[in-house]
């Protein structure tokens, strides 16, 4: 039995209270089918690591924010069908895995094509470990023309509900986040630093996993990186124009001027 | 050899100068010759031998070239002189004293004294506009000053080309100076003359006087002298449209100008100018944002003060065609969600479509976690949106809204005003959608084309999942005609992905047309429940889609390969029928143009079409249209009633067109209004406006140009004779041409005595030449 520590009880009463305000606001929603979900993806490897994680992040999504997530995620086998239930998903890992099948990489292909958010979130100790050569060679192979670029500092991502202010994860402070762009939008999100991790919570509320140098800040970060990745892939680049609604109306002159 | 006027010298005999050269050196060298044979013999022997000689060959010489005497009687040909007046319409209008331009002009002809007994020129008078035309001096009193155009260089090309090689001794052009033609495109009033024009009165080589019929200090005249205006402008878009106005005579103590902008025979904007001394150009600005899509007459004015020479210029039509840049979409987002993302990402890439979102990210009840510049939100800005900026979008999307939380209710009326005052809405389900949201009991459910329950209720919503059923109209209505093909659409519907839940509704409101159900939930009445549906709400409309699943024809059928085709077309049809996109409107008339020009006396055919549907777009086969075509007067003032020009009522045919050719012969500005009413009264109306202009623009510009007439008399080497001088003594080449009347030639070599002569020579020669030993 772990022993609790002073700062994971206090952050247990804090998920309770936060729970408790929260409370059940979901009577009228529609079927699950149409919330959010945040579905691990199965695949040959090691995808189910952070099993807590997730419902941490649903539930932190639902509590602050106006989006409905479903009751109970559900995890999606690596099959056109199994991808077509949800356009978010989570792959995760820690170590390199096999090379997927090519029925796998025409799934995920045509799921990015029709409008999939695929995060990917490594937990290697090594940031260019096994798990990032693995997931380098299916990106390659899934998306020959999209390549991965750092996520720079100006992307809508870091600001579609929180001003996130530094990259997440708890392996390494500030480990950069990378991106594949298609129609536009990001198709891929890639981490190699464990966010999951920093997400993962057990039923008392304890943190399955220590923040690096036991920050807290980069693990609430993080948690807040997990509303922005929602809202990003539910609004996409909302926030971009969001906040020049007055000087849209403006510039695009739909009023004479007063003389 | 009397009786001739001149004898000339002629050599008949057919040699080039260089043959003659030749004879003439083999003679000289023959005789060269002659003096070293002689030359050792006694003076005067050798030089008498050589004289006779050379006198013989003299006289051969004269025989090989054929000598001649020519012997005629000459007279001169007379030069022509072309004496071009100006009789365009321009030239009608009045001067200071009473008498109109060509009155002048005809007196200027009548002081040139142009005599047909001229000895030296041949005068001829041509009335020219955008011809010439010769006749009489005396026809020239009677011609009336009516041509449509001027153009004074093509006149003058033309008589050169008709005079051929004949001489021209002068040309006089007597015009106001006003010329639409080539000279006054070239010459802009105050440039100097091009020197094209310049080189083309050179080549005349003869001078080119001017008389000029009016001076510009003469006229009073305030002249609306073009608008500069795009042709197309953007439906709620700023408008600017600029005059020039020309104010010849007035001066600033005759008070300040009034210049209105009218639309349709009513004033929309005056602008007041103040006169300055010594200024005779203006130009106004206005401004205007067009609410409406579709073809508008305007115009430009100004009062018509006493004494102006010219009324008709005092206002300037044009036709402004109001066209939809973008449609302006606002989509407002009760909580962010799958539909809300596709739907945005379809929006977001129709470059017709410009968007503004606002998605409620949180509410009051979510827990705020650090502080509020933690978070990158904003204020739901209703005031801005649905108060000030409302009636600038084409549509508006409520996506799973609900307006309690947000103060919204004072706004809710605003909507309805909005919408049927020509605005589009849509309500798409979800959680905080129909009566779920509350709008039960609000002005909103007087829009949807579904009625609500009163209060939201736990029954508000169905979570079972179904697919909609199309009704007889969903499989003809634009929107929801997902493929052309009747047959092929009917198999998307049947095979779409089904949507996960629905909101209830009680069924149909009246008017509206549903175009699909749920598959087994009945509205109140017991019918199918409406799960799509459409309403005209007077001069707006609405649309209601009762589920949140439409996304899932994007994503899942383009992830099964099958393309998101009925995706985008069920929304994008959507949005141009809630904007009335002028296509899918029930009732539309077409003209083939909106501006006709119209020549003096001519007629058009002008043929009119009206197309007519009904609401579920089927051709309105066998009903009537009734068709109303009206006139405003160019030259009426703001506010006269049209004049009615025909009114019929037209038969539909199968294909729900009805035709018909309006004769036209009078300038105006046109409107045409179809009628074709449903049976329930509903409008069912469009109107087409037109203008028919005359085609001449000669009194666009009525100013004379005495400058510009000086300009050419100065080029073409004449004199410019202002309006109020002496015409006098104009100067003319002198003719030049002989003109031979009689001719005699006598040849001089052909005589016998020529012979005898030559062979009494060479005999003598002979003869001496034996005597003095030398043969």
């Amino acid at each position: 039995m772990p022993t609790l520590t002073r700062r994971q009880l206090l952050a247990v009463g804090a998920a309770l209270a936060a729970a408790q305000l929260g409370g059940p606001r979901r009577a009228l929603a529609f079927g699950d089918d149409e919330q959010f979900d945040l579905p691990l993806i199965e695949y040959d490897g090691p995808w189910s690591g952070r099993p807590n994680a997730v419902r941490r992040v649903l539930q932190e999504v639902e509590m602050t924010t106006s989006v409905l997530v479903v009751d109970t995620s559900a995890s999606l086998p690596l099959t056109l069908d199994g991808l077509l239930r949800s356009p978010i998903a989570v792959l995760w890992g820690d170590r390199g895995f096999a090379p997927l099948t090519d029925d796998a990489r025409t799934a995920l292909a045509t799921w990015l094509g029709a409008g999939g958010l695929l995060f990917i979130d490594g937990a290697d100790t090594r940031p260019d470990g096994d798990f990032d050569a693995s997931v380098r060679r299916e990106l390659a192979a899934i998306l020959p023309d999209a390549p991965l670029t750092e996520i720079g500092r100006d992307h809508v991502l870091w600001r579609t509900f929180y001003i996130v202010e530094r990259n997440p994860g708890r392996l390494r402070l500030d480990a950069p986040l990378y991106g594949a762009t298609r129609d536009d939008r990001l198709a891929v999100i890639y981490s190699t630093n464990d966010v999951l991790g920093a997400w993962s919570r057990d039923n008392l509320g304890a943190w399955d996993f220590e923040v690096v140098g036991g920050d807290e800040r980069q693990r609430d970060l993080t948690l807040r990186f997990g509303v922005n990745l929602a809202m990003y892939a539910l609004c996409l680049d909302y926030k971009e124009d969001q906040v020049h609604v007055n000087y849209l109306l403006r510039r695009r002159r739909w009023t004479v001027d007063p003389q | 050899m009397t009786g001739y006027d001149r004898t000339d010298l002629l050599l008949l005999g057919n040699w080039s100068h260089t043959q003659i050269a030749l004879f003439a050196t083999l003679a000289l060298g023959l005789c060269v010759l002659t003096w070293l044979d002689v030359r050792d013999l006694p003076r005067p022997r050798g030089p008498i031998l050589v004289a006779l000689r050379a006198l013989a060959l003299a006289l051969a010489l004269a025989l090989l070239l054929e000598p001649a005497l020519e012997q005629k009687d000459v007279s001169l040909v007379r030069n022509h002189v072309a004496v071009l007046v100006d009789v365009s319409e321009s030239e009608a209008l009045p001067t200071p004293d009473g008498r109109t331009r060509l009155d002048r002009a005809r007196d200027a002809v009548a002081a040139m004294r142009l005599s047909p007994d001229d000895p030296e020129h041949e005068f001829e008078v041509i009335a020219f506009d955008d011809g010439g035309t010769p006749i009489t001096p005396t026809a020239l009193q009677t011609t009336p000053a009516a041509g449509q155009a001027t153009h004074t260089l093509e006149t003058l090309e033309q008589v050169a080309s008709r005079l051929g090689p004949r001489a021209l001794g002068g040309v006089v052009i007597v015009s106001d100076g006003i010329d639409n033609g080539a000279l006054g495109s070239r010459v802009r009033r105050g440039d100097p003359l091009d020197a094209q024009t310049a080189d083309a009165l050179q080549r005349l080589g003869a001078p080119v006087h001017t008389i000029a019929t009016g001076a510009a200090d003469e006229l009073r005249d305030i002249a609306v002298t073009a608008v500069d205006y795009d042709e197309f402008a953007f439906v709620r878009n700023v408008v600017a449209v600029s005059a020039e106005l020309r104010v010849l005579g007035f001066r600033a103590s005759d008070g300040d100008l009034d210049v209105t902008l009218s639309r349709d025979g009513a004033p929309l904007q005056t602008r007041r100018l103040s006169l300055v001394d010594g200024q005779r150009d203006y130009r106004v600005e206005f401004e205007f944002v067009p609410e409406q899509i579709g073809t508008e007459v305007y115009s430009v004015s100004t009062p018509v003060r006493p004494g102006e020479a010219l009324s008709a210029n005092n206002r300037e039509w044009f036709v402004l065609r109001v066209i939809r840049d973008k449609i302006r979409a606002l989509q407002v987002v009760g909580r962010p969600s799958w539909d809300v993302r596709f739907l945005r990402q379809l929006l977001q890439s129709n470059p017709n479509v410009d968007l503004i979102n606002f998605f409620i990210l949180r509410t009051q009840e979510d827990v705020q976690r650090g502080s509020e510049r933690d978070l990158s939100l904003i204020p739901f800005p209703t005031e801005e949106l649905f108060d000030q900026q409302l009636g600038s979008f084409d549509v508006v999307i409520f996506q799973n809204f609900d307006y309690g939380p947000y103060d919204m209710q004072r706004y809710l009326p605003r909507i309805r005003d909005y919408v049927r005052n020509g605005g589009g809405f849509v309500m798409i389900g979800g959680d905080r959608s129909f009566g779920a949201g509350g709008y039960g009991s609000t002005v909103i459910a007087d829009l949807l084309p579904v009625t609500l329950p009163a209060s939201r209720g736990a029954d508000s919503i169905d979570l079972g999942s179904f697919r909609p059923t199309l009704t007889a109209a969903g499989r003809r209505h634009p929107i929801t005609r997902v493929e052309f093909d009747p047959a092929r659409n009917a198999s998307v519907w049947d095979t779409l992905p089904v949507w996960n839940g629905t909101n209830r509704v009680l069924g149909p409101r009246d008017g509206a047309v549903v175009l699909a159900t749920h598959p087994t939930l009945r509205g109140a009445n017991g019918e199918p429940m409406p799960v799509i549906a459409v309403a005209d709400v007077e001069r707006g409309r609405t649309m209601a889609v009762t589920s949140d699943g439409t996304w899932r024809w994007s994503f899942d059928r383009v992830g099964r390969g099958e393309g998101s085709g009925p995706y985008s077309a069920f929304w994008n049809s959507a949005i141009r029928w809630l904007i009335r996109d002028p296509e899918l409107n029930l009732i539309d008339v077409a003209i083939p143009d909106p501006v006709v020009e119209l020549a003096p006396g001519a007629t058009v055919d002008l043929p009119i079409t009206v197309r007519v549907f009904e609401p579920d777009y089927t051709p309105a086969a066998g009903e009537h249209a009734s068709v109303t075509i009206s006139r405003r007067a160019l030259d009426g003032a703001d506010g006269d009633a049209a004049e009615l020009v025909q009114q019929t009522s037209l038969d539909i045919d199968d294909g729900g067109r009805a035709a018909l050719r309006l004769s036209i012969d009078t300038p105006g500005a046109y409107e045409v209004v179809a009628d074709a009413p449903l049976a329930d009264g509903t409008e069912r109306r469009d109107r087409e406006v037109f203008l028919v202009l005359p085609r001449s623009r000669e009194l666009r510009d009525i100013e004379p140009r005495p400058d510009l007439l000086a300009a050419l008399a100065e080029a073409g080497g004449g004199r410019a004779v202002g309006p109020h001088d002496a015409v006098g003594n104009l100067e003319f080449l002198p003719a030049q041409v002989e003109q031979v009347d009689r001719r005699e030639v006598v040849e001089l070599w052909s005589s016998p005595w020529t012979l005898a002569l030559l062979a009494l020579i060479l005999g003598g020669e002979w003869s001496l030449r034996r005597r003095w030993g030398r043969l």
